[in-house]
């Protein structure tokens, strides 16, 4: 998929990704580190090439990864990438720091890998790798620039445990360079250990909204309203014993409220963006995982769908019909396989969870459409119960109502007694299953044979009305 | 209440089957909604459960109606049980809105001591609650819907409709503290009935007619009306100009309680329409239901009939439409069609023709009064 994509684009997403992986397989804090050195002069064909570094202190790397861009090197043009890779790794046990070569593009396998000089650690404890490439310095620069901004914002959304993550871009030989420095906030960094990865996802997210995406600052309006996000979690795993992975997806949805008085012009978008992760790197959502997303009944919950596009990147954009929020992200994280049912059970929970903590704010379409009535009903029996000449049964509404024995009872007081309490029903049942078993009759039934519901043109009798 | 139809119910036989609107004063119905009103904020303010609650409507359909034969005549009528459908704010909010809001302008209306028009009613309702009412269809079905939930009368409810019958003939009608009508020498149209039941209910009535004949369609009613028939035969014609309103089913009911000896004549076109209409007069209907079984009559079927159509040009017969094949089918599916009248109704759609009475003009436009004479004398009814 996504064959439009650059091949630089891949071939960075792939060294990121085993990067994070090592660094999740250290036990102990790591650090991941993207360097990116350009030339200032424009480009040309036989201009200094980019430099790239991606470095990590995670375990040390068995170089096997680095075997599956064998593809991708042979589709790519050697003037964009010339297949070769500098990788410095060590593990934590290792006696030395050891250095190859590695060439994909070399036809000849025995001469793909070379080893270079190994320097010894005398006794020093560490791990980490480096892998250092050269990329041509074309006109597309720019674009990778933008994109590889985008995907560490997105990796810092993440917040992988014991993870920091930066990004580095420099340019070199010129006076007034433009410098890109991503580093993870230092707040961030002292993040608990013992936070659950969807607590940290939460926070990661909350401060992605804030930078709406990809620009490096963080917007006034928004990071005010921090505490009025509405967030939803949920989770949904899979333990194959006979595999010893497990599956594990994670989904988490944050909805910032729409203020009209925000001066920030992204809240009121009806558009949602979502992040969708595999081993704590953004990547391409799977084809079974959109499919999710298209067929959840957003309805029950409030929703409209109009439609849901995938981007190039793999990057997902869900449009709304209905406004009244703005939700601004979701993402998922699951191990190594796509199991759209644990992705359904995890994307619901998440939404149940949102329902549940904001009672009123999700309700489903159909809830919505019949508490729009609430206030006609409730003002016609209040009209009835104020134009009674009947105290007694006056009082006894009243009393009912829990209005207390004021002498005079508005007419606009009954009806929003009644009217609040009808919605905070229509609330709680709104998409309970056996909500319709227990509704009580208003008057008793001899016997309850029960018809099909009445439709508006029912009553056929000889077609005719008297 | 149910205590003063003691003799309405021995007539018809105990039955606990029967669902029946009851015939209230007043207050009594206005406590019957405050009853209403109590049971749902106690349901909204339950601690334990709180609930919106659902109004039980007996069911207005052919699958819940049955028929009766009273034991000392030979009225039979249809009725509705107790099978009951729900009306829901969670499935349909208007037509629940609808139910409350006619409840709510009936309780205004009884506690003002009125009674108002269906008709008058729609338009309170349509300036009221445009969104909810939009057309008479809605009022008159959130009223039917009121009289399922409260089971009392419409009329009970300070509503009545309009009517739009009207009687002609050998018959003197009374109302109290007013001067008599004798209703032979009115105008062709006749003496129009109100449709107030409560006043039907109160005229006393003579008579020295044999028959009362019962006439589809306004047309002919003052067709006889001019020719005075009644004159030539002593009869009493009524009409409903098309499809029986209850008024006019009341009074034709008390004319056969008052004058017991009295034979009731249908006469319809040969058409599905027109038997059905008939069927109305003779077992009730079953969108009333709940109160139209108190006014069947036994009402026999004399013309148009299967028979009388070798009397009437080939060219006079048009072709059945699909609406009367639907009324067709709707009444040989029912369960009170007399073997007799499904013969002719099967004949009629085998046929695939219809005819209207107007077609014995052919014969002269005196014929008509002829042909009704000649069937009563002759006993050519069913």
């Amino acid at each position: 998929m996504a064959s439009t994509s650059s091949p630089h684009r891949k071939l960075l997403h792939s060294l990121v990704y085993w990067a994070v992986q090592r660094c999740r397989m250290s036990e102990s804090p790591c650090r991941l580190t993207v360097s990116l050195k350009r030339p200032a002069e424009p480009a040309t064909a036989s201009s200094s090439p980019l430099r790239v570094s991606v470095s990590d202190t995670g375990v040390g790397s068995k170089l096997e990864e680095f075997l599956e861009l064998d593809a991708l090197a042979r589709e790519t043009p050697v003037e964009k990438w010339d297949g070769t890779l500098l990788i410095t790794t060590t593990g934590i046990n290792d006696e030395a720091i050891y250095r190859y070569r590695i060439n994909l593009q070399e036809e000849i396998s025995s001469a793909r890998f070379s080893k270079l000089a190994t320097t010894y650690k005398n006794h020093a404890r560490f791990s980490g790798t480096e892998v250092c490439l050269c990329l041509s310095n074309d006109a597309d620069v720019d674009d990778l620039i933008l994109w590889l901004v985008g995907f560490f914002r997105k990796i810092q959304v993440i917040r992988a445990a014991n993870l920091a993550c930066e990004l580095f871009v420099e340019q070199t030989g010129n006076a007034d360079s433009r410098n890109v420095c991503l580093t993870q906030d230092s707040d961030d960094v002292h993040h608990s250990v013992t936070a659950s990865s969807i607590d940290q996802l939460v926070s990661g997210l909350k401060d992605y909204t804030h930078f709406h995406g990809n620009t490096c600052d963080k917007c006034g309006a928004c990071s005010l309203n921090r505490d009025l996000l509405k967030i939803g979690t949920g989770a949904a795993n899979h333990v194959d014993r006979r595999k010893s992975k497990g599956l594990h997806v994670e989904v988490v949805i944050v909805i910032a409220h729409t203020a009209s008085d925000s001066t920030c012009c992204m809240v009121n978008c009806p558009s949602t963006q979502v992040l969708y992760f595999e081993d704590f790197v953004p990547c391409q959502i799977s084809q079974s995982s959109f499919d999710v997303l298209m067929s959840t009944d957003w309805q029950s919950y409030g929703f409209k769908l109009k439609g849901g596009l995938m981007g190039d990147e793999g990057n997902v954009v869900l449009e709304w019909a209905n406004m009244t929020f703005a939700p601004t992200a979701m993402q998922e994280r699951q191990g190594s396989q796509q199991d759209r049912y644990l992705v359904r059970k995890a994307l619901k929970s998440a939404l149940s969870h949102l329902k549940a903590d904001h009672a009123g704010d999700f309700l489903s379409c159909h809830g919505q459409r019949v508490r729009e009535y609430v206030p006609d009903l409730a003002e016609s029996i209040a009209g009835l119960i104020l134009s009674s000449t009947d105290e007694e049964f006056q009082d006894e509404c009243i009393a009912l109502l829990g209005l207390g024995s004021e002498q005079d009872i508005s007419e606009g007081a009954v009806q929003s007694s009644i009217s609040e309490k009808m919605i905070r029903i229509i609330e709680m049942n709104d998409t309970k299953e056996n909500a319709e078993d227990n509704v009580p009759y208003l008057f008793e039934c001899e016997e309850l044979d029960e018809d099909s519901e009445l439709d508006e043109d029912g009553d056929e009798d000889m077609a005719f009305d008297f | 209440m149910a205590e003063a139809n003691v003799a309405a119910a021995s007539l018809f036989g105990v039955d606990s089957r029967l669902c029946s609107a009851d015939i209230l004063a007043p207050p009594e119905v206005r406590a019957r909604i405050e009853v209403a009103v109590l049971n749902f904020l106690a349901a909204l303010a339950s601690p334990s459960s709180p609930a919106i609650s659902v109004l039980p409507l007996i069911s207005r359909n052919s699958a819940n109606c049955s028929l009766r034969s009273g034991l000392l005549n030979d009225v039979s009528s249809v009725y509705l049980s107790h099978t009951f459908c729900k009306r829901s704010l969670m499935h349909n909010p208007k037509a629940f809105l609808r139910v409350w809001k006619v409840m709510e302008m009936s309780y205004k209306i009884l506690g003002e001591g009125k009674l108002v028009h269906q008709r008058e009613l729609f338009y309170k309702l349509l300036s009221d609650s445009p969104k909810y009412f939009s057309c008479q269809r809605h009022v008159n079905q959130a009223i039917q819907d009121v009289v399922s939930l409260l089971r009392c009368t419409r009329q009970s409810l300070g509503v009545m409709a309009s009517s739009r019958g009207a009687l002609i003939g050998r018959l003197v009608l009374h109302e109290p503290d007013e001067d008599q009508i004798d209703c032979s020498i009115l105008g062709a149209s006749g003496h129009a009935i109100t449709g107030d039941l409560n006043l039907l209910s109160k005229l006393n009535l003579s008579s020295d007619a044999r028959y009362t004949i019962v006439v589809e369609k306004d047309a002919i009613f003052q067709r006889l009306a001019e020719d005075r028939l009644y004159n030539q035969l002593p009869c009493i014609l009524i009409t409903a100009k098309g499809y029986p309103d209850i008024a006019t089913r009341f009074i034709l009911h008390r004319l056969s309680q008052t004058f017991p000896n009295m034979p009731i004549f249908a006469l319809v076109d040969w058409n599905p329409a027109g038997l059905a209409i008939m069927c109305t007069y003779k077992y009730g209907s079953i969108s009333m239901g709940l109160e139209s079984y108190r006014y069947a009559c036994n009402v026999k079927w004399l013309g148009m009939r299967g028979d009388d159509l070798q009397l009437i040009p080939e060219s006079a017969f048009q072709v059945l439409k699909p609406r009367d094949l639907q009324i067709a089918k709707s009444l040989l599916s029912s369960k009170f069609l007399q073997e007799s009248h499904r013969a002719e109704l099967t004949l009629m759609v085998e046929r695939g023709k219809r005819a209207d009475i107007e077609a014995l003009y052919s014969h002269g436009f005196d014929y008509l009064g002829k042909y009704i004479a000649r069937k009563i004398v002759q006993g050519d009814y069913i």
